[in-house]
């Protein structure tokens, strides 16, 4: 239901803010701030049904997981797998 | 999980234990120059001195703090899911909640160091990334 679009933007959000590097960075709450409410207007815009915000949450970032590893080349995906 | 996976939340397991502790010890550390500083006000020398021994070790908390964030953050980012992801920022989580509430704690008691303020609000800053970090990984829906 959520377009490729949405999701690259909302991967975005998710890689500034979820894998910040920087805790202290004075914009850190700001980039927080911007993928909760990017993943509140999806889920007002879809309203799925039958499924709470916490729910649509949780799908969206292991959507945003899913697209930032995707592009990893096959040998890499596999080391990430067994190594963290 | 995979054997190399476990032991990669061995080690962040492992560094949060050990980093907790000297956190601990730190902050007590922190209290211990504060008073001593308090005492000696009359010694501007001595003075002096604490309170760079202060900010020195403010310093290096806040530095040592940063360094267990960017471990987990860089496990995290090779993690493939997010139940991975939410393993390796549980025990992080539980070092910065700790600490804040000790560096609270000490504030609390009357310790104004500007220095001391300082690694509170970066303290601040990091529990609630990590918290927030945490609290989207966690409990994922099925």
């Amino acid at each position: 239901m959520i377009s490729e679009a949405e999701i690259r933007r909302l991967a975005e959000l998710y890689s500034t803010s979820a894998e910040a590097l920087d805790p202290l960075a004075p914009d850190m709450e700001q980039r927080r701030r911007a993928f909760d409410l990017e993943v509140e207007g999806l889920y007002s815009k879809y309203s799925p049904r039958g499924i709470t915000l916490g729910q649509f949450r949780s799908k969206a970032v292991q959507m945003c997981v899913k697209h930032l590893r995707r592009d990893l080349p096959p040998d890499e995906r596999r080391a990430r797998e067994t190594s963290i | 999980m995979s054997t190399f996976a476990e032991e990669g939340l061995r080690e962040i397991d492992e560094l949060s234990s050990s980093s907790g502790e000297t956190f601990r010890v730190s902050i007590a550390g922190l209290e211990e120059l504060e008073q001593l500083e308090a005492k000696g006000q009359r010694l501007e020398f001595q003075g002096g001195e604490i309170r760079g021994e202060i900010k020195a070790r403010a310093i290096d908390t806040e530095a040592r703090m940063l360094a267990l964030y960017q471990l987990a953050a860089l496990k995290a980012r090779k993690a493939v899911d997010t139940d991975q992801i939410a393993k390796i920022w549980k025990r992080p989580l539980q070092v910065y909640e700790f600490s804040f509430v000790l560096i609270s704690s000490l504030i609390a008691r009357g310790h104004g160091n500007p220095d001391v303020m300082h690694l509170h609000e970066s303290v601040r800053k990091m529990r609630d990334q990590v918290r927030w970090i945490y609290d989207l990984h966690a409990n994922q829906a099925s």
